[in-house]
């Protein structure tokens, strides 16, 4: 690298600035620093004639580095960078700082001190600029392939979308067939139309429009280009980095030839073998080989290996006309390279048989709204009608129980968000197809948000259906007369009731689908506290996960009523395609760097890295070092934190580039207070400096910030090296520990602050004179605030005297 | 010989003779030696524990150390003291520091908490020790057509994680005993229910209420007897009886035993030996049905 030759420019400003500082001062100090060949002044550098004279000045006087003092420079960097860029210089070699909000708005009432700070910040700045390193745009391939894990209502969106936006999607179910828990509800409020019902893609050329829906067997959804489904199916293996995942995936036989078979239904007539039906819940049998409905895809019949007695039988083999019946067949192994991952692996309903004080499972006349469902279904067990299990008979009086296993702690804590309006839709089918059936529902509170649910709600009682404000304490079985009881408190007529029912309904709680927990780490991604996949960010990216190329749509997040799986799916889609859309990854080259001398192998980092960008590669035999996926960091720091052996830095926040800023920053005073160094992380700890400035709220001009990435960078040595450099006390200031923006940096930070009090302490230096404040963007007033008490209270403290200074 | 020190508590030697001596006859018979030890006292009843714990736990403690002392295991007959007993002996066998405070004000007394002896209801003695097959065998006056309404009250069965005793919603110990003796065990509504005893005294017309309903579901159920585990439970609803007939003109005359009282017509024994005159409500229906 060239010997630095640094361009200052001053941006006058606002009104605020030029009358509060002294620019002249400011300009001949800027002058007389080292290396620094040229200071311009202009009343804005961001735009216009002043964006003009930096791209100016940078050719003619052939400038190293830029650094530019300017109002909103979240802003205005943006600018500034791509210009000089332009200009020939590496993007990366410029330093914007805000003498502005940072400066003359806080301290607008003292103008020297404010004028000496500036002087501090704007040699920091020269400095920091003095020491920075070039860096490249780095370009990764990504294959313009997806897998979609999960064939419901979520996964069939998603994947239809991305298909028909040109890209190669694999389409993978556990299951023989597609169309998941949504396909067996029966119907779906708040339009009652029919469960199998998707939208019909837009290439079918036979469709009408574009925008019609059909039963999912007549869709056309299978045959949409680019579109592989493999049924029967799950992942095994998850290998790779973003834009090229390695998936290993695993098909199991179904023992029929799908090109061969001709859904004739001879095979199941003669099978021998009945076996409990778990796609109606148990509620009929069904034979070893099998297809839950007729309108299902593929429209092919499978053998249950768990019930089958293969080659002792072969009733089936010996009867089907077109020989489709292969019991030889055997697992495959696939391996897919696909350039990201949609998870739609959505949800289930609890096992409601450990609460026991509702015998589920026990009495048969206990069902679940899914089994329900499949009664109300004319494709399910009961074709349509609504009966009791223990005796098939009609079912008169039916109880309604919500919650169950849901907003209740000792089984989940959570509200399941649609029992309700299943329980309600369920009801009013029940209720309109027989109006002389007895309904009552048990509740806590009805939630009926969202546009037409609370029309429903309406409609329910219109129709006779009772609602009983209480949570069941629990259901008796009369054997005499096999009549059920349930055991309620009416809290709105204040009475216990004894209600007497046919069939009791357990609204009960959704959960995560089996398998959700080994599909996660197999990915890589977290899980939240109820055990669905968390998102990236609920608001913003609701979507994405912390691992780029990684997606999440529908009920694998969250239990979801369909129309809002749809909304998440079609979502997910965009995010997945604009993930892929070049065909390459763009990222700059801010990422963290291991020394291999140093590493020790400790194993720290790979853990710590919320983003699973570090691994430990094999470097001769017993040693292992720590490497960085230049693809996967974030380049937060973190990793840099946690080294015990100083042997990881930041390419971008060089240990060298953070002391010669914050010695810079000690450098001058200027004001008769103690001098404090404030740390803050370049997300809400320094937009809440910046917040503070906006808001015109003052603090005392000792108090000095220096930005870093994340304060989960921090060692405590910088620290201690802070004080070395003059500073009488230091506040670190990071994002909320619980809405950290690279997730762990902020609550390690705070330990981190913790350990080094105690060493200060040892040291005889008041632990005091160090503090984490953990603020948000908005909290600007707290800032100002804190910087004033800390200093209040630095000053009743003898000055630091160190050795050393 | 199995050897169990026998905690009788206060209101069985005082109000419930005939709880008493069922209870020793029909254990004798069937090879229970029951020891009585000298010097116990009230068992702390499981009101107590929510005035003051400490105490409550160092009288239970009290009587389990001399238990320990005579190296016996301790057999209750009435569930209060069950509950009592068996709750400072697993709380104080769990909680260290517990322990130490409780021993600490034992130490006044000269005793000791070890916490090496088990407490056990007599339900449970009679399937661990004795056994259904084995009772079976000794059963010589079938109940044959006897309907009981097996009446579990609660502190037999809560806290379930301290005592052990059975599943408290579906509790099967007792039923599978009363069927061992022949006799029918009927499901009536609300049979898991409190009998409504621990509001005497304070919510008298609630008490009864929820005696008479318990009464009422049973005699519906078409039961012949009520047979019950808890002193208490046995007072509120035999004696209830009249009560109920006072104030709401309902006679129900539906005999209520204890569990002892049935095992011992079961095993044979004289009701004549069973000083079943105590009862308010004659058992003279049980007796001619089974005789």
């Amino acid at each position: 690298m060239d010997e630095p030759k640094v361009g200052v420019f001053l941006s006058e400003g606002g009104n605020q600035s030029s009358k509060v500082l002294d620019y002249d001062a400011l300009a001949s100090f800027a002058k007389n620093v080292a290396k620094v060949v040229l200071v311009e002044r202009a009343k804005e550098f961001w735009r216009g004639d002043g964006l003009k004279a930096i791209v100016n000045a940078v050719k003619t006087k052939k400038l190293n580095r830029v650094v530019v003092a300017e109002r909103l420079p979240k802003l205005s960097e943006v600018n500034i960078v791509k210009a000089v860029e332009k200009a020939g210089l590496n993007p990366f070699l410029v330093e914007v700082i805000d003498l502005e909000d940072h400066c003359a708005r806080p301290h607008r009432n003292k103008p020297a001190e404010a004028t000496a700070k500036a002087k501090a910040m704007l040699l920091a700045a020269i400095e920091r600029a003095k020491l920075l390193e070039p860096l490249e745009k780095l370009e990764f391939p990504a294959l313009k392939s997806i897998l979609v894990i999960g064939g419901g209502i979520a996964g069939m969106q998603t994947a239809e979308d991305l298909a028909e936006l040109g890209f190669e999607v694999q389409l993978v179910e556990k299951e023989p067939f597609l169309g998941g828990l949504a396909s067996r509800a029966g119907r779906f409020f708040p339009t009652d139309d029919c469960a199998i019902c998707i939208q019909a893609p837009s290439t079918d050329v036979k469709s009408i429009t574009h925008t019609s829906r059909k039963c999912v067997y007549r869709s056309g959804f299978t045959e949409i280009q680019n579109l592989n489904v493999l049924t029967n199916s799950k992942i095994t293996a998850v290998e790779g980095v973003p834009g090229n995942y390695r998936v290993t995936i695993e098909k199991k036989p179904r023992y029929v030839d799908e090109q061969k078979c001709i859904r004739c239904n001879l095979c199941a007539e003669v099978c021998p073998v009945e076996v409990p039906d778990d796609y109606n819940v148990k509620l009929k049998k069904r034979k070893a080989i099998y297809i839950n409905i007729p309108e299902v895809y593929p429209p092919v019949y499978v053998i249950d290996e768990k019930a089958c007695k293969f080659h002792e039988c072969e009733k089936c083999v010996k009867v089907c006309p077109t020989k489709a019946v292969e019991l030889d067949q055997k697992t495959e192994k696939k391996t897919l390279n696909v350039g990201a991952i949609v998870v739609a692996t959505g949800f289930e309903e609890y096992d409601p048989s450990v609460i026991k004080e509702y015998h589920y499972g026990e009495y048969p006349d206990v069902v679940t709204n899914l089994q329900l469902a499949r009664m109300i279904d004319c494709f399910g067990p009961t074709g349509g009608s609504i009966i009791r299990p223990s005796t098939r008979e009609p079912a008169k009086r039916i109880v309604f129980v919500q919650c169950v296993g849901s907003r209740d702690r000792r089984w989940n804590p959570w509200c399941s968000s649609i029992c309700c309006m299943i329980s309600l839709k369920n009801a009013m089918l029940v209720k309109s197809a027989d109006p002389e059936t007895d309904v009552t529902i048990c509740y806590i509170d009805i939630r009926t948000t969202g546009r037409e649910h609370e029309y429903y709600y309406e409609r329910a009682r219109d129709m006779g259906i009772k609602f009983v404000k209480g949570r069941p304490t629990e259901i008796a079985h009369d054997p005499e007369d096999n009549t059920l009881i349930v055991d309620v408190e009416d809290a709105v007529s204040r009475k216990f009731l004894e209600l007497e029912a046919d069939l009791v309904v357990l609204a009960t709680s959704m959960v995560p689908t089996q398998g959700t927990k080994e599909l996660a780490s197999m990915l890589g991604i977290e899980l939240e506290q109820d055990g669905f996949f968390k998102e990236y960010n609920a608001k913003l990216r609701p979507t994405e996960t912390k691992r780029k190329g990684i997606f999440l749509c529908g009920g694998a997040t969250f239990p979801k009523d369909a129309p809002t799986s749809s909304l998440h799916a079609h979502s997910a889609a965009l995010k997945a395609a604009k993930f892929l859309s070049t065909g390459k990854i763009v990222k700059d080259q801010k990422t963290a760097v291991i020394d291999d001398e140093y590493c020790g192998d400790c194993e720290f980092c790979p853990v710590t890295c919320p983003y699973g960008a570090i691994s430990l590669v094999q470097k001769g035999e017993d040693h292992f070092v720590a490497q960085v996926s230049e693809l996967q960091c974030e380049g937060c720091g973190i990793c840099v934190g946690t080294c015990p052996l100083n042997a990881i830095e930041l390419r971008h926040y060089r240990p060298s580039q953070m002391l010669a800023q914050m010695k810079a920053l000690m450098s001058v005073n200027g004001t008769s207070k103690p001098l404090i160094l404030a740390i803050c992380c370049s997300e809400c700890g320094h937009t809440a400096v910046d917040s503070s400035g906006m808001a015109m709220l003052e603090y005392p001009a000792n108090v000095r910030v220096m930005k870093v990435p994340c304060t989960g960078i921090l060692q405590i040595h910088q620290i201690l090296e802070a004080f070395k450099a003059g500073a009488q006390g230091v506040m670190v200031v990071g994002c909320k520990t619980d809405g950290c923006h690279y997730e762990v940096g902020s609550p390690k930070a705070k330990k981190k602050v913790e350990l080094a009090k105690m060493l200060l302490k040892e040291y005889g230096i008041e632990p005091e004179r160090l503090e984490m404040f953990n603020l948000v963007y908005i909290e600007g007033d707290k800032f100002a605030e804190v910087a004033q008490t800390m200093t209040e209270k630095l000053e009743k403290m003898s000055p630091l005297q160190l050795s050393s200074s | 010989m199995t050897r169990y020190a026998l905690f009788l508590g206060c209101t069985i030697p005082a109000r419930q003779p005939h709880y008493e001596v069922s209870a020793r006859k029909s254990l004798a018979k069937l090879g229970i030696d029951l020891v009585d030890l000298e010097g116990m006292t009230c068992c702390a009843p499981p009101p107590l524990q929510s005035i003051d714990l400490e105490t409550s736990l160092s009288m239970a403690a009290y009587n389990i150390s001399l238990a320990e002392e005579a190296d016996l295991d301790i057999v209750t007959l009435c569930t209060g003291c069950f509950e009592s007993l068996a709750i400072a002996n697993n709380l104080l066998r769990e909680n260290a520091k517990l322990k130490e405070r409780v021993n600490k004000i034992l130490s006044n007394a000269g005793k000791e908490f070890r916490g090496n002896k088990e407490v056990r209801h007599y339900l449970q003695v009679l399937m661990k020790d004795v056994g259904i097959d084995h009772l079976k065998k000794n059963v010589t006056r079938k109940l044959g057509n006897l309907k009981v309404a097996t009446f579990y009250g609660c502190h037999s069965l809560r806290p379930s994680a301290l005592l052990k005793f059975d599943d408290p919603e579906r509790p099967k110990l007792f039923d599978n005993l009363v069927e061992a003796l022949g006799a029918k065990s009927i499901w009536y509504r609300n049979k898991l229910k409190c009998c409504g005893g621990l509001l005497r005294g304070y919510a008298d017309d609630i008490a009864l209420a929820i005696a008479r309903d318990k009464i009422a579901m049973a005699t519906k159920a078409g039961a012949d007897c009520l047979s019950t585990l808890c002193p208490f439970c046995f007072l509120t609803l035999d004696l209830g009886q009249f009560l109920m007939k006072s104030t709401y003109h309902e006679e129900y005359n539906l005999p209520i035993l204890h569990y002892t009282e049935l095992l011992s017509l079961s095993l044979g024994i004289d009701p004549k030996e069973l000083a079943l005159d105590f009862h308010k409500i004659r058992v003279d229906k049980v007796l001619s049905k089974i005789s």
